[in-house]
């Protein structure tokens, strides 16, 4: 099964194109160290605002900082908040979206409700809200997504679990005495993978895009860590004169979220065979 | 069951959510580190004056008895003052509501216009550079950050073509690039979806009827492909709405417009939390209406729903 999804994905060249991005970044973001020409924080003020030249091939800002060395250790920022968010919400999210499917009954309409009531919330206003009580910073940030996209992956779980558990297999389990612990475990988790794996592609996109979001509006990173966003709310300000601080950490974020959503879409079609003919 | 019946039932089910969003928001105040009226007061306030506030907020009182007293305030659109702008925060929500409708409703439109136009043309000229560029371009609307896309536009229009104002508030010419901004990500989902609806559609008996009668392929398409494929279309309209609301926040503070966004991330920058519980309560309640109306839209459109 595994390896005919992995041999469909890879016969789709939009799924390819994804795949090398995140590849590309995830080993920028490990390497930064290596690849940057200088470290993120490095001033140089003679140097300041300088137009992309070949010492500064994407210019400087204010400080004087090279904005490629920034641009490139961002992606760390971003990966690991996107990364660990996504954990956070995928883990409380598989956690009651099986007990919910699993169980049924009350269990499963309180669990209904608390996704209706985060899902009443616009993303972002959710997370705000999260902020205010938590303070800004890249910690409250990793846990605010992570309590706003667990919804997500919770109905995802349930509604495979509402359907597997009526298996004949699951069912047979069951008869034999095995514990519910070790049905969900053996049986019930590994075949609700697909679905899930499908949106941790998607939601990490998403997560990137609200990590900016939320760092643009100076609740995220804090001087001087640099994350993309908060590169371009500082870019704002320099607008008029300086363009190459607005441009290129928002290409960072356009391209690596256009790669997780190309490798979503490609899994999607490769585990879903009816789609991919339309 | 009828369609009146299921609408009443439709209603119902949104009480146990207003309650639920009624209860995180007053748990707003309760979750965020330090004593509430130290926040209001500051720090050098006599004792007196802390325990009179204490009072007059009902603070000493258990949990449950500040939980109904402050739904029956918000029942009659009761927020609360500012902290820091000294006014009742109803007031100033009534005076800010309707920049962030403006925009949004705008934004609502423009992005399903634009998506179904692309959706369509993608689908009717599948396989081909108009399909691959539009799906393309969809893609990428998906995934850019709507904050920076603004600037981008600002740039263009504003700083180098001088066709709009850079930013602000008043004129049809100021709610331009922000319209434009918060839509063009909507309209990548919508034309996403209203391809692969209406090439659904296009595969059903009931169309290749049509065509087999000899109608025209334009007429197959509009009459009985774009009105079926419009169904599931609307569905996104429901999840549309609490997304557009979210980007209003953000296009708020990109284009300095006096909406709602501004004044919730404000509020959170000066800690007044009377006016992030009465944005949040606000914002959540109309996303919470508009879905339920997608709701029933699509029970009326869809004569096959199930109710």
């Amino acid at each position: 099964m595994i390896r005919e999804v992995l041999h469909r994905l890879l016969r789709s060249r939009n799924a390819v194109i994804g795949l090398l991005i995140v590849l590309a970044f995830l080993l920028m973001a490990l390497l930064a160290p290596v690849l940057a020409p200088q470290r993120a924080e490095t001033q140089s003020l003679i140097d300041a605002l300088k137009t992309p030249n070949r010492a500064y091939p994407l210019g400087t800002d204010e400080f004087g900082r090279c904005v490629l060395s920034r641009v490139i250790y961002g992606a760390r920022v971003s990966l690991r908040i996107a990364l660990l968010g996504s954990a956070i919400a995928l883990g409380i999210g598989v956690f009651l979206g099986a007990i919910a499917g699993y169980h049924g009954g009350i269990v499963d309409y309180v669990v209904q409700a608390l996704v209706d009531i985060s899902w009443a919330f616009p993303t972002i206003l959710l997370a705000l809200a999260i902020i205010f009580i938590l303070g800004p910073g890249l910690q409250s940030i990793m846990i605010a997504v992570g309590l706003v996209y667990w919804g997500a992956y919770a109905r995802l779980t349930r509604g495979q679990f509402l359907v597997l558990r009526e298996e004949e297999y699951v069912q047979a389990a069951r008869a034999s005495g095995a514990s519910a612990f070790r049905i969900v475990i053996r049986h019930l988790l590994p075949n609700s993978l697909a679905p899930l794996i499908v949106q941790l592609s998607l939601g990490i996109g998403r997560i990137i895009l609200i990590e900016a979001s939320l760092s643009f509006l100076g609740l995220g990173a804090q001087p001087p860590i640099p994350s993309w966003g908060a590169m371009l709310s500082n870019g704002r300000l320099y607008l008029m004169t300086a363009w190459w601080l607005t441009v290129f950490p928002g290409v960072a974020i356009m391209i690596v979220v256009l790669g997780f959503n190309l490798v979503g879409d490609g899994l999607r079609d490769a585990l879903d065979p009816r789609l991919r003919r339309v | 069951m009828s369609i009146i019946q299921y609408i009443i039932r439709r209603i119902l089910l949104i009480i146990p959510v207003l309650v639920g969003v009624t209860v995180l928001v007053f748990g707003i105040l309760h979750l965020v580190p330090g004593d509430p009226v130290r926040l209001m007061l500051g720090e050098m306030t006599t004792e007196e004056a802390y325990v009179r506030t204490r009072e007059r907020l009902g603070l000493d009182r258990p949990l449950y008895v500040q939980y109904f007293s402050f739904l029956g305030r918000i029942c009659r659109f009761d927020f609360g003052r500012s902290l820091i702008l000294r006014e009742d925060v109803a007031k100033l929500l009534a005076a800010k509501l309707p920049n962030t409708l403006s925009l949004t409703a705008s934004g609502l439109i423009l992005s399903y216009a634009i998506g179904i136009v692309f959706g369509v043309l993608a689908a009717v000229r599948r396989n081909t550079i108009i399909d691959y560029s539009s799906m393309g371009l969809a893609i990428i609307g998906v995934s850019v950050p709507q904050f920076w896309l603004g600037f981008l536009l600002i740039m263009l229009f504003a700083v180098k073509l001088h066709w709009l104002p850079i930013a602000g508030y008043g004129t049809f010419r100021h709610l331009v690039l922000p319209v434009v901004t918060l839509s063009l990500g909507g309209a990548a989902d919508v034309a996403r979806m209203t391809r692969s609806s209406l090439l659904e559609v296009v595969r059903q008996d009931y169309v290749q009827t049509a065509r087999a009668k000899g109608l025209r392929e334009r007429k197959v398409i509009f009459k009985h492909g774009l009105r079926n494929a419009l169904i599931p279309i609307i569905t996104l309209l429901g999840l549309k709405i609490g997304w557009l609301f979210g980007g209003a926040v953000i296009i708020e503070i990109v284009f300095l417009r006096p909406g709602l966004g501004r004044m919730l991330i404000d509020a959170i920058y000066m800690r007044d939390f009377p006016v992030v519980q009465g944005v949040t309560l606000i914002l959540a309640t109309t996303v919470i209406l508009g879905n339920m109306l997608a709701d029933v839209l699509y029970a009326v459109v869809n004569p096959r729903v199930q109710y």
